[in-house]
């Protein structure tokens, strides 16, 4: 039973057991090293709430804030924290594989899991040929939104940075809560579409799968199936602007969620000065799930569109035509 | 009208887009779960085809209301 | 890509484009910057992490189907030889079942002729015997047959040597060799 509140109480006991021990004078410096330790930790927690406390209630603004330029290139909070996290990114996954063996370590067993479980998820959807040369690009996407997504919840985010002119300026925001990192990840996804489609369909194929005529000659008479020819090129122009589209809706629901994401537990936080510490608890959880499945979805998504054109006769095709 | 009897400011229009575009994606995320509860009930092998799916749906679905929220400037 | 959005936000044009921009601080520096970012993290993830696990499971997966293909024909190997086993020794039995047999039936046969053998030398060596006792007799009943004639003539020419005249003798020993000569040929015919 105790141990259950011991995560809570950490801090505190650190605290108030390293007293009696300096009394005594044994073990003096690991007793040092922990006092030095909580009251790091304590001091941060205190800065964050108080960083918090002055933060909160001011809704998040849309847009990075420029803190600075180099050679007159922005840098914006939302570029910094971007570059932490990726390098971050690298670390650890870096840290779980290591060298991999056969026999593996634990962690080389949760990347495998991980990227195991994204192939065997892709693969009936792009299909068996073009999963080897997508996937790259597919658990890229995977691993960098998940992380990006859960970076946005770490103490600091959006709470440390200094006042400039009378209005908060934090330094670090999530890399999803700014367009330009969904739009971007967004362009590459269609970029990386549109050369998987010219790759493997080239660019008649492309055309007529947009364009061309999906009815069964065999069935229809040829006056019925000449009429239908105009159907499906109209057809095929509302699906350019669909695939057109898709820049916007990628982007746009990867960006809605993270910053709406944002602006609620913003928003929690300051609904009344005694839900500051408890209420933004499960919805903290809710960003947790929610940083997956964007994730999982940007995934998804990327690679349906793929699927869509570039799976045909291996395995049932998942989506026709998939509109956004 | 209504704005100069409440003396509320701002844009109905915005809001109206907004509000009505939530609730569409509510609703759309609302039947999609629905069925796939009941697909999954009726067919429990599929569970991880059906979760796919129906991930994509309301990811489809939700993305309205974001839509309704950014991309309308009044 | 602003193009794209132009397209989209149809006949207000740029403007929208820009106001839109505006508000979510969308500038071309940071989305090239962004996109690097993205690609150069991605590459790296994939050459150094993805690409060797991946590269770790196929050898895994590799290996771990050479094993249980060994597996495999070790067990059917083992097989075939305890089938083998079972056949020799099938075999050896039978062999040994036959050979048996083979041994009881000759050792038979063996003893039978022994003892039919051995019968004949018997009945051989009675009647052996029993000629030579036959034989013995009939020569000792002629010997003493001999001996009671020549002394029964003895003693009767000493008797009759007093009284007979040599005319009387020459007469009786005619007589008597006579009468020996048909017992003789008596005998003869019954031998």
């Amino acid at each position: 039973m105790q141990n259950r509140f011991r995560f809570f109480t950490a801090p505190v006991k650190l605290v108030f057991r390293s007293r009696p021990q300096t009394k005594k004078g044994c073990r003096h410096r690991s007793t040092s090293y922990n006092d030095n330790v909580a009251k790091g930790f304590l001091s941060v927690l205190v800065f964050c709430l108080c960083v918090t406390n002055a933060h909160a209630g001011v809704a998040v603004s849309p847009k990075p804030y420029v803190l600075g330029s180099v050679a007159g290139f922005p840098i914006t909070n939302g570029m910094i924290y971007t570059w932490v996290i990726s390098l971050a990114i690298i670390l650890i996954v870096r840290a779980l594989i290591r060298k991999p063996r056969l026999i593996p370590t634990k962690g080389q067993t949760v990347a495998e899991t991980v990227i195991e479980g994204i192939y065997n998820l892709l693969t009936p959807i792009v299909g068996k040929r073009v999963a080897k040369q997508a996937f790259p690009i597919l658990i890229g996407f995977f691993v960098y939104i998940l992380m990006q997504n859960w970076s946005g919840l770490l103490p600091g985010v959006g709470t440390i940075g200094t006042f400039k002119e009378g209005h908060f300026t934090y330094f670090f925001r999530p890399s999803n809560a700014d367009l330009n990192a969904t739009l971007a990840l967004a362009i590459v996804s269609m970029a990386v579409w549109a050369w998987l489609v010219l790759k493997n369909e080239g660019f008649v194929g492309a055309v007529k799968h947009i364009f061309g005529n999906k009815a069964d000659r065999s069935e229809l008479s040829f006056g019925i199936y000449a009429l239908l020819f105009f159907v499906f090129l109209s057809v095929g122009f509302i699906e350019c602007i669909s695939i057109l589209f898709r820049l916007v809706s990628l982007s746009f629901r990867l960006y809605g969620n993270v910053f709406g994401g944002e602006n609620l537990i913003n928003n929690i936080m300051a609904l009344a000065p005694w839900t500051k510490y408890l209420l933004p608890v499960p919805f903290y959880f809710l960003e947790i799930l929610i940083g997956v499945v964007q994730a999982l979805v940007f995934t998804l998504l990327v690679a349906v569109y793929i699927g869509s054109i570039c799976n045909h006769g291996e395995e049932e095709a998942t989506e026709g035509t998939l509109k956004v | 009208m209504i704005m100069e009897i409440t003396g509320m400011t701002g844009d109905i229009g915005r809001g109206l887009t907004a509000a009505l575009g939530c609730l569409s994606a509510a609703v759309g995320v609302a039947i999609i779960g629905m069925k796939a509860v009941e697909m999954v009930g009726r067919n429990p092998g599929a569970s991880g085809k059906v979760l796919v799916q129906s991930i994509l749906g309301m990811a489809l679905a939700e993305a309205i209301a974001f839509y309704s929220l950014f991309l309308y400037q009044g | 890509m602003i193009g794209c959005l132009l397209e989209i936000s149809g006949n207000s044009g740029g403007n929208a484009v820009t106001r839109l921009a505006e508000t979510f601080g969308v500038q071309t520096e940071l989305l090239i910057a962004q996109i690097v970012n993205f690609c150069l993290v991605t590459y790296l993830l994939y050459r150094f992490a993805v690409k060797p696990t991946l590269k770790t499971v196929e050898a895994r997966q590799k290996k771990i189907e050479e094993g249980l293909r060994f597996a495999e024909e070790m067990k059917a190997k083992q097989a075939s030889a305890e089938r083998e086993r079972l056949e020799v020794l099938k075999k050896a039995q039978a062999d040994a079942q036959a050979l048996l047999a083979n041994t009881k039936a000759e050792g038979e046969r063996y003893l039978a002729e022994q003892k039919k053998a051995a019968e004949e030398k018997v009945l051989q060596l009675t009647e052996q015997a029993r000629h030579a006792m036959e034989g013995e007799r009939s020569a000792m009943l002629k010997e003493a047959k001999g001996e009671i004639v020549t002394l029964t003539v003895e003693t009767t020419e000493r008797l009759l040597s007093g009284i007979l005249t040599d005319e009387m003798r020459a007469k009786l020993n005619e007589q008597a060799a006579a009468l020996l000569a048909q017992s003789k040929d008596e005998h003869g015919t019954q031998a």
